[in-house]
């Protein structure tokens, strides 16, 4: 959580110095989403990773490097400066690059979860999803074949209030929980901004998922406390939401726990501060993509390449 | 060599991948149990199985989902569309998931999208479009049309070979009126254009269910060539020149509506590579730019027919 809030920091920072290109996202306020939900799943789980997402991309082992040089449209980027921003997923790390259209991921992840069915593999698959893609035909479409074919599938549904500038009473009337049990999709809603509790959830589910007990939507009751992207001030957010979460910050709530279990805070502080500041030298020293490789790539020559195992530093996998 | 059908060529490639290929499997509509709704999988449920010739909800955009998550785990989706009208439904998981993930991310999505097409029937707005070109304007998708029975089963063997998405256009009109001999066993054919007849006086350039079309036009007439391009991505540029350059006039023929077809790319391929190798004017036949009409008379007003490449090869011939 402390790296996704640094790292981030460090690319906005970035951005503003005008090295970062296009427009720049962030998961400010909801690192416990991804952290928690990520470290929950085995090496061999497949993810598809959201815009607001980034712990889960460490937490799967991608390098701080390699994720800063993404958001400079640098070589050395996860996607080589073919695409922007959190617009990745490390194949060599189990996981499937989002695209803009936020629910889709939701239907390939069924995909990656009917592979497991097929082969009869023990193994899961997760995407993150907005409030706002519940909006979205494929939302539904891949609740209701999860449900029909008890895919092990889980959908974590990121509810941090607001899609761009509408709020969550202008995208449905049904809350998403409860849409989801209609499909026959356990839901369950967890607070977003509890990086344990999440951890909890997912962990059941994954577990509920591997064993062939179907798929789950989670919850995760959190809050965007950026824009939707830099350069947005977000001004028809009411103050005192902000203030509000502000008060339950993921960080603030984790830090309280480990300081009790006598975790030096400022050491660990110290150690992902330098560790970006080495991350941030390595991608500013990266090149840019070669303008004669922009054609190369678009189809696939030779064997086909595929999905290889992430990181799973949560021992307790290891056996499931 | 067996005589085979279109359709039943079809059939026997998707069942020798299926007995060849664990990782193959087929995904679409009512295509299980009750063998498809044109009977391309008449059968395969009893050999294969219920997860291996998969009935699927209705649901066009979580069939190509699922079949992109399934490709990038090593597995060979072929998903079906009930008929090519309904990619629409499917559009955005085809050109935006699949189509550019190899590019951004490396990782390749080897899956096959049949899509009966094609009009002739009477099947109306929804179940008579060609929407190759679509498909053609998305970088990172293939797109194949067969014209013959012998093609359909060897472009579909090397599509589902393919490590590439591929969208297999086979026209629902040709099902059970082309028939041919067909190799046993699996075999592929290359995305590439065929010489369907020699000729030097005239090339007619085309595919698909306009392949027969153009060969029955042009049957008395004196040296008229038919170039099938049955691979539309890629286009096989070396045989559209060479067919122009040896044959000087050109007759363009899509089934598909005007605008940006593939005859359109042929004809823009033509004026950049071969212009000074032509003879006359290029002369394009296509479905003017109207949804295909229903009642017969309409639909026979609005697609190419036989008469019309007739009177097109004519005129030209005369230039």
């Amino acid at each position: 959580m402390l790296m996704m809030r640094g790292l981030e920091a460090r690319a906005l920072s970035l951005y503003k110095q005008g090295k970062v290109p296009g427009s720049f996202y962030d998961g400010y306020g909801q690192e416990a989403v991804s952290a928690g939900a990520a470290f929950a799943m085995a090496a061999e789980d497949r993810l598809c990773i959201l815009h607001r997402d980034l712990a889960a991309h460490i937490v799967r082992g991608v390098e701080p490097a390699r994720i800063l040089a993404q958001y400079m449209g640098r070589a050395s980027g996860i996607t080589g400066g073919r695409d922007g921003n959190v617009h990745f997923g490390d194949r060599n790390r189990g996981c499937v690059g989002m695209v803009s259209m936020l629910p889709d991921m939701m239907c390939v992840a069924n995909g990656l979860a009917l592979a497991f069915k097929l082969r009869g593999q023990k193994a899961a698959a997760l995407t993150f999803c907005g409030d706002g893609a519940s909006s979205r035909g494929d939302f539904h479409e891949a609740l209701n074949w999860a449900g029909v074919q008890r895919l092990g599938v889980i959908f974590v549904l990121e509810n941090n209030q607001y899609a761009y500038s509408t709020p969550t009473s202008a995208q449905f009337a049904v809350d998403p929980v409860k849409r989801a049990e209609t499909y026959g999709v356990r839901g369950v809603s967890v607070d977003g901004n509890d990086a344990e509790a999440m951890f909890a959830a997912v962990h059941e589910a994954r577990t509920r998922a591997a064993n062939g007990e179907g798929p789950t939507l989670v919850e995760a009751q959190t809050m965007r406390m950026h824009g939707h992207a830099a350069h947005d001030d977000m001004r028809y957010v009411p103050k005192e939401l902000v203030e509000h979460w502000a008060a339950r910050d993921p960080i603030k709530l984790q830090s309280k726990r480990l300081k009790e279990l006598g975790v030096d805070l400022d050491a660990l502080q110290r150690d992902v501060d330098a560790e970006i500041d080495a991350a941030s030298q390595e991608a500013l020293a990266s090149p840019m993509p070669d303008p004669d490789t922009a054609l190369d790539g678009v189809f696939c020559e030779g064997e086909a390449t595929e999905l290889a195992d992430g990181l799973a530093p949560w021992s307790g996998w290891a056996h499931a | 060599m067996p005589e085979l059908t279109y359709l039943q060529a079809i059939s026997s490639a998707l069942r020798d991948e299926l007995r060849a290929d664990e990782r193959v499997f087929l995904l679409g509509e009512d295509i299980g149990a009750f063998g498809g709704a044109f009977k391309v999988t008449h059968g395969f449920h009893e050999e294969f199985g219920a997860d291996r010739v998969m009935d699927t909800p209705l649901a066009e955009t979580a069939i190509i989902g699922t079949a992109v998550g399934a490709a990038v785990s090593g597995l060979r989706p072929v998903a079906e569309m009930q008929f090519a009208d309904f990619i629409a439904c499917g559009f955005d998981q085809l050109v935006n998931v699949a189509a550019k993930m190899h590019y951004r991310q490396g990782l390749a999505v080897p899956m096959v999208v049949r899509l009966p097409s094609g009009g002739g029937f009477s099947g109306g707005p929804f179940h008579s479009q060609n929407p190759e070109a679509w498909f053609m304007h998305s970088p990172g998708l293939k797109v194949v049309a067969p014209s013959t029975a012998e093609d359909a089963k060897g472009l579909l063997h090397a599509a589902i070979q393919d490590p590439n998405p591929v969208v297999f256009m086979e026209h629902k009109h040709l099902y059970r009126r082309v028939r041919g001999e067909v190799q046993d066993g699996i075999y592929t054919t290359p995305f590439k254009a065929r010489i369907a007849r020699r000729g030097e006086n005239l090339t007619v350039i085309t595919y698909g269910a306009m392949v027969p079309a153009a060969l029955e036009a042009t049957a008395e007439l004196d040296g008229v060539e038919v170039l099938d391009l049955r691979s539309l991505t890629p286009l096989d540029v070396e045989a559209i020149v060479d067919s122009v350059s040896r044959c000087s006039k050109v007759v363009i023929v899509d089934e598909a509506n005007a605008t940006c077809a593939a005859g359109a790319q042929v004809s823009a391929v033509i004026a950049e590579h071969a212009f000074e190798m032509l003879d006359g004017p290029v002369k394009r036949i296509a479905t003017p730019d109207v949804p295909i009409p229903f009642s017969p008379p309409l639909e026979a007003a609005v697609l190419p027919s036989v008469t019309r490449i007739r009177e097109a090869c004519d005129e030209l011939l005369g230039y």
